[in-house]
């Protein structure tokens, strides 16, 4: 099934495929595509609850937070942040992770125990722990937060590839392999990781959540990107305060990284279905 | 003697997204107390489905239909309610299957499993399960059972674990023992002590004994009876000595000249042209009629013919003349 | 053109700590000498435990021996740094058991077959896929499933493609484990046929490894008999319906069950276990189950010795004559 028939694809995944598009859409062209500017105060129309409520009107159609900031302009802008940090995190830490995955799982030995050790230790470490730290060390950049959220995220895909791998390595068909003087990269990247590569979907789609929710915390804690830069989970913790008299600062985003999430989710369930050769007979 | 097992026009269809898959198509065929019927087939035969069909424990995942009359001891187990057919299964029908580690549950020790069978058939009455089952282990000649009934599935060989199988089954003196495939997956020597033990079962308890199996070998030396299925169908159904001798059924003959036999040696074997059918492509015709040396026209679109003998022996094809009798 | 000496292969027990020593050993392969000619059809029987597939796995460089030698055309294979062994796989190649699992589901037939085609040689691609298009024909199927995957083909058409894919780099000599068990018995015969023909077309050497002494005297000019790593017996398969036969070679011809419903064969089956290669005690291997042992057996382990020309035996009772 290439791209071209996504016509045939069921409703669901035409939903989801839209969602995440617009999704991306917004990620990139987010700033130029927002009604207001996101960081721009209006204390006269702070805190205006959505247009559907008495008191809303249509110029801000989700309301405006806590300093009259729009929100649906908040969560247009803020998708880039979302975006950006959920997919340099996700790839980094599962490129790396699988890289490390396939070695360790296909040599064993001693550079097998070393690996997984490394990796038992970098487990051990609590996240939020060394987030303040490295946060605390490096600033509060994006980059630094996606790199802090890779260097924790790798040991997952990292084990997971590596016991896969280990069932792989001695099945006929690689057995097959080494006696038709495949070199070990090339059994690696050709046998090896096309039979693990749905596991590693599944893996990097729930991941692609996962780390949204991460950054969202790490906002919340004043980790992450610092304002005026609008994030999802800043946004979140702003309206934090106002929940009891106002829900629309902090549920309009959450429900924002719901959408997304969930659409990642069905998203890995769809790839895992295609990219399998038997189902598509 | 008397007959313990009929059945007549048993069908087990599923439901696929290919279409439906008859897996087992119009089966009839009689068991006496104490015979023991062979039933041979390869991929896609039916016969595994054949035998969860008489004991009814067909996944019911995909199964659209399944219907015809299992008369055992004149009760038609087709009639029962899960819960008699539950009672039914284990105590006087029971099975044994081709992989003994997937039977044998890995964390529970031997004993507890063998003794298990017991709990759930209370009106076993045996005086002392535990003597029972010692008694038992010994006529399927595992060494030393006192040892091995503390002992987990894991520690044991495949052999051992298949007589454990089969010890399990006759824990509560089953009337019918169905054998999906025992020795399959054992060594050439331990099959031989399986296949003895089989008979020894037979000899001693009047056990009757439905053995599935693909080695005509092993259907020869210990079967009285023979079923061949082919596509879902029982396409010849006679006494072992007939079955070799006179075998009437195309793909019967194919498969008995293609089988090498150890002491004669053939320049090239007479190998069968095709291979097993996809069950989801079967024509309006003949199943066999592709890899049939001897088809007409005629096999290609027409259904075979029912072709009767005595003591409901018969056999199917379109071309009654060609495989040996004229029928009736 | 085979030579094989003194063959061992040991496999410590793991589990026993760094500080204790290990005494548990499983003598996979315990002093295995044969040779094979060129374009000969040698096969090797066993059971469970009896180190049949791995001598099959060092023939084919995959795995190293504890001990002894492998030559090839009079050069040494064994213990051969993974650089050489790779140019030494032009010319020994593998037909694997099952042909659900030696094939890369996700891999199309195509490449499946030009895989050592496009490691070994420095061809083109036009010239690659000439040389498919050839064997895809010459195991008996069409141009039309080169495009197909593993999953849309049969038991028997899988184990064509693996074939094809072994004699795709024109090896000297095959290695073949067990390459029809896992076969439908209809087809069994159809693939039996296509190994004899590529046999005896290119005058491949082969090694047929199996369980089913029927099929080994079919194809096989001459059979090693294993038990637990050893060799009790080397004959001629014209040789194997006289009476001067290892008790364990006697105990697997009587296992056999004869499809013939007149000849029932009754009369005690062979008893007791294969047992593991572990706990060997001194002597016959075979000792706890043989039918005709003696004193002598449990305490000295029998040589192998040439009986009569080209029949070697590894017994007692026949050592002595």
């Amino acid at each position: 099934m290439t791209l071209l028939n996504l016509r045939s694809a069921n409703l669901k995944i035409q939903i989801t495929l839209f969602v995440l598009i617009v999704f991306v859409i917004l990620g990139l062209f987010g700033a130029w595509l927002a009604p207001y500017d996101p960081t721009q105060q209006d204390l006269s129309q702070a805190l205006a609850p959505p247009f559907w409520h008495a008191g809303g009107t249509t110029a801000h159609l989700l309301g405006t937070a806590p300093l009259g900031q729009d929100i649906l302009s908040g969560i247009m802008v803020g998708a880039q942040v979302s975006l950006l940090v959920s997919l340099c995190a996700v790839a980094l830490s599962g490129l790396f992770g699988v890289f490390i995955g396939l070695v360790a799982g296909y040599r064993g030995g001693w550079v097998d125990t070393v690996c997984m050790r490394v990796a038992d230790i970098q487990l051990s470490i609590p996240f939020i722990l060394l987030a303040i730290v490295m946060i605390g060390a490096m600033g509060p950049k994006l980059s630094n937060v996606i790199f802090v959220i890779a260097v924790t995220n790798w040991v997952t895909y990292a084990k997971v590839v590596r016991t896969e791998t280990m069932r792989l390595r001695e099945r006929d068909f690689v057995k097959s392999a080494r006696v038709s003087a495949t070199p070990t990269g090339l059994i690696l990247l050709r046998h090896i990781l096309p039979n693990v590569i749905n596991s590693i979907v599944v893996i990097a789609t729930l991941d692609i959540g996962k780390v949204i929710i991460f950054e969202s915390g790490l906002s919340f804690l004043g980790l992450s990107v610092q304002p005026p830069t609008p994030s999802w989970g800043a946004m979140l913790a702003d309206g934090r305060k106002y929940i009891s008299i106002a829900y629309w600062p902090s549920m309009f985003p959450g429900i924002a990284i719901f959408v997304v999430v969930l659409c990642f989710n069905f998203l890995g369930n769809f790839l895992r279905t295609i990219w399998d050769p038997q189902s598509k007979h | 003697m008397q007959t313990l097992l009929s059945v007549a026009n048993l069908q087990t269809h599923f439901e696929t997204p290919q279409g439906v898959v008859q897996a087992v198509n119009d089966v009839s065929f009689q068991l006496k107390k104490g015979e023991i019927l062979g039933i041979v087939g390869e991929s896609g035969s039916g016969k595994s489905v054949m035998a969860q069909s008489l004991m009814r424990v067909v996944p019911e995942s995909n199964l659209s239909k399944i219907s015809g009359e299992v008369y055992f001891n004149g009760i038609d187990l087709m009639t029962l309610s899960p819960k008699q057919m539950q009672n039914v299964r284990g105590s006087s029908i029971a099975m044994v299957t081709q992989n003994p580690s997937t039977s044998l549950n890995p964390v529970f020790t031997v004993q507890d499993q063998l003794l298990e069978t017991l709990k759930f058939h209370p009106q076993q009455k045996f005086k002392n399960p535990k003597e029972r089952m010692l008694q038992l282990m010994t006529e399927v000649q595992l060494p030393s059972p006192e040892l091995i009934a503390k002992r987990y599935p894991f520690q044991l060989s495949g052999g051992m674990k298949q007589r454990i199988s089969i010890a399990m089954a006759l824990m509560c003196e089953p009337e019918l023992l169905i054998a999906d495939e025992p020795t399959t997956a054992l060594d050439v020597t331990i099959q031989a002590q399986i296949l003895e033990l089989i008979k020894n079962i037979r000899n001693t308890h009047g056990t009757s004994i439905i053995f599935i199996t693909h080695d005509l070998g092993v259907v020869a030396q210990l079967c009285d009876t023979v079923g061949v299925m082919y596509a879902g169908q029982l396409v010849e159904y006679n006494t072992v000595e007939e079955i070799f001798k006179h075998p009437r059924h195309p793909y019967t003959q194919a498969l008995l000249a293609s089988n090498p036999v150890f002491g004669k040696k053939q320049t090239s074997l007479k190998a069968m042209k095709g291979q097993p059918p996809q069950l989801t492509q079967l024509g309006a015709g003949c199943a066999f009629a592709d890899r049939c040396e001897q088809a007409l026209p005629l096999c290609h679109h027409t259904k075979t013919d029912l072709i009767r003998l005595e003591n409901h022996y018969h056999h199917r094809c379109s071309i009654p003349t060609l495989s040996g009798l004229p029928s009736l | 053109m085979i030579e094989v000496k003194s063959l061992k292969k040991h496999y410590p027990i793991s589990g026993q700590g760094w500080l204790t020593k290990n005494p548990y050993v499983v003598h996979a392969v315990d002093d295995v000498s044969f040779s094979i000619d060129e374009g000969e059809a040698l096969g090797m029987v066993g059971e469970s435990g009896s180190g049949k597939s791995t001598i099959g796995q060092m023939l084919l460089m995959q795995t190293q021996p504890t001990d002894g030698e492998i030559y090839f055309d009079g050069d040494r294979i064994s213990h051969l740094p993974k650089s050489e062994t790779q140019v030494l796989l032009g010319n020994i190649q593998a037909v694997f058991q099952d042909p659900f699992d030696s094939l890369n589901p996700r891999m199309i037939v195509r490449d499946i077959i030009a895989e050592p085609l496009s490691n070994m040689k420095n061809w083109s691609s036009l010239q690659i896929d000439e040389r498919v298009a050839e064997l895809i024909i010459q195991v008996g199927l069409g141009k039309e499933h080169l495009n197909k995957y593993p999953h849309q083909l049969s038991g028997g058409q899988r184990q064509r493609i693996g074939i094809a894919r072994a004699i795709s780099v024109n090896p000297r000599f095959i290695v073949l484990d067990e390459p029809v068990s896992a076969l439908d018995v209809s087809v069994q015969a159809q693939v039996v046929n296509l190994l004899l023909d590529i046999q005896k077309k290119n005058n491949t050497t082969f090694l047929f490894i199996s369980h089913n002494l029927a099929i080994v005297e079919h194809v096989c000019s001459r059979i090693i008999i294993l038990y637990l790593g050893k060799i009790v017996e080397i004959i001629e398969t014209e040789k194997l319906h006289q009476p001067q036969l290892h008790p364990y070679t006697q105990a697997l011809i009587q296992s056999i069950p004869v499809p013939d419903p007149t000849r029932i064969k009754s009369g005690k089956a062979l008893t007791g276990e294969i047992g593991n290669g572990m706990s060997i005690a001194q002597g016959c291997r075979f000792s706890p189950r043989c039918p005709q042992v003696q004193a002598k057996c449990l305490e000295q382990t029998p040589p192998l010795i040439e009986i009569s020309p080209k029949h070697w035996m590894a017994c007692h009772q026949y050592h002595d004559f």
